[in-house]
């Protein structure tokens, strides 16, 4: 059980730093007590073995708390994107069945206006002024209340993620504990990590990048530090202050890691690992980490769903860097055809793969989870071809997905937005390469009325449907959408017409590239 | 009261807090540089202050140095509504 690993620590190491949030730091014992009292509210609370709580939290100690405190009671949390809109939280809430909320005083705002959770069924992080309790008032009530010894099998759901299918028609990705374990694990032999790590995770725990980036650490008897805002000098300052050894940074952020490292001086020799995920990076930004960061680079392909599939070590960077690396151990892969068909060595086709690290499955949606699994292989939705030595080269995606600062994003969901507006014949949102965000948005759109119409209207309407993410970053106007032989939108042929457009230029200059 | 300002770090504040006991400590906070708004955020952050104010903040405008602070925002803010 992944509480039962991490209490080990605390019988062994109480006073070691498990967990550095900005500059709180918490060591193991502590951090237990924190869990044991939270625990206890939340048992007061009727949260039982099995239930779902949905955490609309930013990245923070108390996260990490509730985190394992589901762990010990067995109950299931539902993180959720802070930045999503009152629909798309509440689709979230419903699609998941949670049945407890804990968030901000501005979600809950939000929530209780719609009366879809009950006041009981809350915990605030922020004092507020519905009556409900508080996380600082819960730990401060059971501060001496002790726990129940674990009563779990591991195999239990612990993490519902939102993060595949539309926000509009989310596919909620179900994970056990053992799950969780063995993806640790798995990590563990691959990068050779011990209870040394101290780990850096520099997105949000509502992703299972950082979650993975915490437990493993507590599982194994290191120090998480997690960053609550991210930029590439805090990054490079917290692996000089932390002395971090292992990150899994998102590869959007790498190059801007790179630049700023090259532009000022870091002290980051206590780098023994770092793991570029989430999509995709060109060959020379590869070449360009190996050649200035002297610590193991490494490439990983996967998805939620099996987690990681491929790692590229550096032993295989010198001749295989085009490649996304070798599937690790325990994992198959193959490369089908539409008839899920093998394909030979070299032939393109879909990456299908199996994986003792692999999900659950789509919560209560069996025909999905059973279509993405054919055969007991999870079909990634991805283009690639494997050599005659392994090595998987990711040719590209099938599904219609963009992903931007390492996040997936369904079109459909903004394409539905702005179709809402009444204002569009047609449109079309694809992704385009981009220095910054690895892929930003663009909107391809056909008015109805071009003299009245203005781009300002549409961006206000994304502005209230949709999160922080999906907000289109360009917006370009012709007269019909192309269309293919079967009078389909052709996303490729707009891909190619937009191929060189900037649609960070502002953004970099509001930002100042690499601050 | 500085409205501007107490409306900024409202909607600042949802991403974590900002560090200072009162509107006025909290003013210097530098937020693009504490990357408390991300590259992902800022186009919804302009939208809000926009939509709050109803007014227009143009590149010129956020690409300054006085659109990088609590402050220097409010400043702006001030200036945009006061014409």
């Amino acid at each position: 059980m992944i509480i039962n690993l991490f209490y080990k620590h605390v019988q062994e190491t109480p006073d070691k730093a498990a967990i550095i949030v900005d500059t709180q730091e918490l060591g193991y014992l502590e951090l237990s007590q924190q869990i044991a009292a939270f625990s206890s509210a939340l048992e007061k609370m009727g949260v039982k073995k099995g239930d779902h709580i949905a955490l609309i939290l930013k990245n923070s100690v108390e996260f990490v708390v509730i985190m394992l405190a589901a762990a010990h009671i067995g109950a299931v949390i539902v993180p959720l994107n802070t930045t999503f809109k009152l629909n798309a939280l509440l689709k979230a809430i419903e699609a998941s069945d949670a049945t407890f909320v804990i968030a901000s005083k501005y979600h809950l705002d939000m929530i209780l206006t719609a009366g879809s959770t009950p006041l009981s069924r809350c915990i605030c992080l922020d004092e507020n002024q519905y009556g409900i309790k508080s996380y600082n008032e819960a730990v401060a009530n059971y501060a001496n209340y002790t726990l129940g010894p674990v009563q779990l099998s591991g195999l239990e759901d612990y993490i519902i993620t939102m993060t595949s299918g539309s926000t509009g028609d989310p596919k909620p990705i179900v994970f056990s504990q053992n799950t969780k374990i063995t993806r640790a694990y798995s990590a563990k032999d691959c990068y050779k990590l011990d209870g040394n790590i101290i780990s850096l995770a520099a997105t949000p725990l509502y992703h299972s990048l950082a979650q993975r980036l915490v437990l493993l650490p507590l599982m194994l008897g290191g120090t998480a530090v997690i960053m609550q805002h991210f930029t590439p000098k805090l990054w490079l300052e917290a692996v000089a202050r932390h002395k971090v050894t292992f990150a899994i940074p998102v590869s959007s952020q790498l190059a801007n890691i790179l630049t700023e490292f090259k532009q000022n001086s870091y002290d980051i020799s206590s780098l023994k690992t770092l793991v570029s995920s989430s999509a995709l990076i060109a060959t020379e930004l590869k070449q360009a980490l190996i050649d200035t960061f002297k610590c193991e680079i490494h490439e990983i392909y996967g998805a939620s769903e099996v987690g990681v599939v491929t790692n590229l070590s550096p032993v295989d960077e010198k001749d295989k860097l085009g490649t996304v690396g070798r599937a690790l151990p325990g994992i198959d892969i193959k490369i089908v055809d539409d008839a899920d068909n093998i394909l030979p060595i070299g032939h393109v086709g879909e990456i299908a793969c199996k994986s003792k690290t692999g999900f659950v499955g789509y919560y209560k949606l069996p025909d999905a989870t059973g279509k993405a699994m054919l055969g007991g292989y999870f079909h990634t939705g991805d283009f690639g071809s494997l050599d005659e030595h392994g090595f998987l080269t990711f040719r590209g995606r099938k599904k219609d997905i963009i992903i931007t600062g390492g996040i997936n994003v369904y079109p459909k969901d903004i394409e539905d937005a702005l179709m809402e507006s009444g204002l569009l014949e047609e449109c079309a949102v694809i992704g385009v390469d981009d220095t910054r965000l690895g892929e930003a948005i663009l909107a391809v759109i056909v008015p109805k009325d071009k003299s009245n119409f203005t781009i300002r209207s549409l961006q206000k309407l994304c502005f209230k449907q949709l999160a922080d993410y999906q907000q289109p970053l360009g917006y370009e106007i012709i007269d019909a959408l192309p269309k293919n032989g079967m009078s389909k939108i052709s996303k490729p042929a707009l891909r190619e017409m937009f191929k060189d457009i900037d649609l960070t230029k502002d953004l970099r200059n509001i930002i100042k590239a690499n601050n | 009261m500085n409205k501007p300002a107490e409306a900024i770090i409202s909607v600042l504040e949802r991403n974590g807090a900002i560090p200072g006991a009162t509107v006025d400590d909290k003013l210097p906070y530098r937020f693009l540089d504490k990357g408390h708004i991300d590259s992902l955020g800022i186009m919804g952050f302009i939208m809000e202050i926009e939509e709050i104010f109803n007014i227009e903040l143009s590149p010129e405008d956020t690409q300054s140095d006085e659109f990088r602070s609590v402050g220097g925002l409010a400043n702006l803010i001030n200036k945009k509504i006061n014409g």
